[in-house]
């Protein structure tokens, strides 16, 4: 169902919703040093949240090499195969 | 309401009471995780004025299960706040009181506490402790939860909820667990006995069924070991919707949220079908038949709910005479007309009848909840009746049952010893009310039941119950005669009377004393003055075993030429109306205005009709 277009937008969007940031404004090299929601708490929000919406499945050590939106949006893309 | 349509006027409301007016609309169960974050961080922010205010205490990471409850609770129409206290601070949260604990001043503490850190030898070295050594650990644990439940009563106002321990997925012994006295599995069912009846014994706190709410979503998609691995969290996502529907049925019931009268529709909720259409014999429900098993199913849990103290009500386009004749002629329903307090039969528009109902029953609009199959009618009550829930049935039959289940709008904390007496009345029904309607084989089940009568003159202490029988059945009564204790008193003692009361019992126990039949000797031939069943014992040939042995005493004996008898019509004895014609008696007269019958059976044409299954012992 989800083009990769599509799924680059959803993605997007899930992430602005928990990081309370505007779609518009993510940024491949962004860290939680750039945005200010990006605590633990929310971060494993964002992992579960992602993981609901792909039914996919983030391994431990995916959840920690996480640390940019770039690095996020090219494990998505890797366990979306 | 769209969801995308939903977060662009979250983006712009700047009105806590807009927001929440709009979240009222808004299915909880249709929103994703990413959503309820967003919408819980822009309703934070507007700062509604909370109607409940939820204290999270323990030695796990709750989050973000109060963003969850907060959303849930606002789909349900209640603004909640939350505190979530500092990670196994649950004691200094209580004890000290500089706490954010105490600032917050909490209408609800849940205390959820994991044995992984509370109990660390339980969860992980569960094999390497003998009998006693587990059983110490239990006491422990309980204690533990004993003293911080009075410190936190004495501490606060709030009412307390303490979840209990989910057994776990897997056991430390494997299988051999299960043979061993003191296993895994035996420790955890006692040691959440323990805490369920701690929490019953301790006014002002009630327990959080966790275990039961794991075990429904499923323990392997309930809990996470990455997550808690990770951050200590160990309530994967798929637990959290649950787990907020669930707290959120605990605040119905604390806020008074609860709703007093269930109103339902018939053609196609209450039975499969269309009763205008398919007839009283026609409509789907009862065993033997996929779609009519589970509208059986469907009303026992109505059954339920009004056990459990919720007025019942009918709002149904439809003929009453239609209607009247389905309860009439099914009996195997579990539901009786008489179960429903308030009946809107007619051609209105179902908000009006909704209206009456409410009027007739003297509560408010608000405290109905309506379900129905059709969406043009359930759309046009939540248009002319915001105040009442409307539910609209699944597609598939097989479903109404999970879905009145999920319905939070009945729960309360306790129920009262008059519910409670209310309750067993109907039990007996409830666990036979079942093969009636079978198209199967009737025999078999009538069979199965074992049921035994004892046929019996009546003594003093049945007085009351004889003259129960005489005014409040309505079905199996032939004449409806409302004898008043006096007459009963006359029939028990004079020699005009023969009256023989019938206690029944069967495999699922006593059902009492629950027939009876009045033979006045007055006339040249005896005449059965009055025949009353119960309606409980209905539908199992019991008539067919009493009239056997009438006729055994009074004709077949030689003692009388005939025996005559009587058949009044009234609004609810249909069932009864050809009871004498299928026992063999001839009706000799027929008022033509009132509908009675006069039956007349001579001794030359006596006879037994078969029925094996019933054992009918006399008293002399």
């Amino acid at each position: 169902m989800h083009d990769s277009q599509n799924v680059a937008d959803e993605l997007d969007e899930i992430i602005a919703d928990i990081f309370d940031i505007r779609v518009g404004k993510l940024r491949d090299e962004m860290t939680h040093e750039d945005i200010e929601q990006w605590d633990s708490i929310n971060h494993l929000k964002l992992i579960t949240a992602i993981e609901d919406e792909y039914d996919i499945e983030f391994s431990m050590a995916d959840v920690q090499a996480i640390d940019s939106i770039g690095k996020l949006r090219e494990i998505v893309a890797r366990l979306r195969g | 309401m769209d969801i995308a349509e939903l977060k662009t006027a979250f983006r712009e409301i700047d009105d806590p009471a807009e927001a929440l007016a709009r979240l009222a609309t808004v299915d909880f169960d249709s929103l994703k995780p990413g959503e309820i974050s967003f919408l819980h961080r822009k309703l934070k922010r507007l700062a509604p004025a909370p109607g409940a205010k939820i204290a999270y205490l323990g030695n796990l990471t709750v989050e973000p299960l109060p963003d969850y409850v907060d959303i849930r609770a606002a789909c349900g129409g209640l603004a909640t706040a939350s505190h979530v206290g500092a990670f196994g601070q649950h004691y200094q949260e209580v004890m000290n009181p500089a706490s954010g604990l105490h600032a917050f001043a909490p209408d609800l503490i849940l205390l959820t506490l994991s044995l992984r850190e509370l109990a660390p030898d339980i969860a992980f070295r569960f094999s390497s402790l003998d009998g006693e050594q587990r059983a110490a650990e239990r006491n422990r644990i309980v204690g533990h939860v004993a003293d911080w439940l009075a410190a936190a009563k004495n501490a606060t106002q709030a009412t307390i909820l303490v979840a209990n321990f989910p057994v776990p997925a897997a056991l430390h012994a494997g299988i051999a667990d299960l043979n061993d006295p003191d296993g895994e599995r035996a420790f955890y069912a006692r040691l959440n006995l323990d805490i369920l009846e701690l929490c019953r014994e301790t006014a002002r706190a009630t327990l959080f069924d966790l275990d039961r709410l794991v075990a429904r979503v499923g323990t392997e998609r309930a809990f996470s070991p990455r997550l808690t691995f990770l951050a200590r969290r160990e309530w994967d996502e798929h637990l959290l919707p649950a787990f907020a529907g669930e707290l959120f049925r605990y605040l119905v019931a604390l806020k008074g949220l609860t709703r007093k009268c269930l109103v339902l529709d018939l053609d196609n909720t209450l039975w499969g079908g269309v009763v205008g259409e398919e007839g009283p014999d026609g409509v789907k429900v009862g065993p033997g038949d996929p779609v009519g098993e589970a509208f059986l199913a469907f009303q026992h849990g109505i059954v339920a709910l009004k056990e459990r103290g919720v007025i019942l009500g009918i709002a149904s386009k439809n003929n009453p005479a239609d209607v009247e004749e389905v309860f009439a002629r099914r009996p195997g329903m579990p539901l009786r007309l008489e179960d429903f307090s308030a009946v809107q039969v007619n051609w209105n528009h179902k908000h009006e009848s909704l209206k009456a109902i409410a009027a007739s029953l003297n509560i408010g609009i608000d405290s109905l909840v309506f379900l129905d199959d059709n969406p043009v009618e359930c759309g046009m009550v939540r248009e002319m009746l915001p105040e009442v829930k409307v539910v609209q049935m699944p597609d598939d039959p097989a479903l109404y049952l999970d879905c009145l289940r999920a319905l939070p709008w009945f729960e309360r904390l306790s129920i009262t010893g008059e519910d409670r007496a209310k309750a067993r009345q109907y039990l007996e029904n409830q666990k036979r009310d079942v093969a009636r309607e079978t198209t199967g084989d009737l025999n078999d089940y009538l069979k199965s039941l074992g049921t035994e009568v004892i046929f019996r003159h009546p003594v003093e202490k049945d007085a009351d119950r004889i003259h129960q029988l005489f005014t409040k059945t309505n079905q199996f009564n032939t004449t409806t005669m409302r004898y008043s204790p006096a007459d009963v008193e006359r029939f028990m003692t004079g020699d005009r009377f023969d009256i023989r009361v019938a206690d029944v019992r069967d495999r699922f126990g006593e059902l009492g004393t629950v027939g009876l039949i009045l033979i006045d000797r007055e006339g040249e031939v005896p005449a059965i003055d009055s025949f009353v069943m119960s309606c409980r014992a209905m539908g199992r040939e019991i008539e067919s075993a009493i009239v056997n042995s009438v006729k055994e005493e009074y004709l077949l004996s030689g003692r009388y030429p005939a025996l005559e008898c009587r058949y009044v019509p009234t609004r609810k004895n249909q069932p009864v109306a050809e009871l004498y014609e299928s026992q063999g008696f001839i009706v000799a007269g027929r008022d033509p205005e009132s509908g009675a019958k006069n039956y007349r059976l001579a001794a030359e044409n006596a006879a037994l009709l078969p029925c094996d299954h019933i054992q009918l012992t006399k008293d002399e």
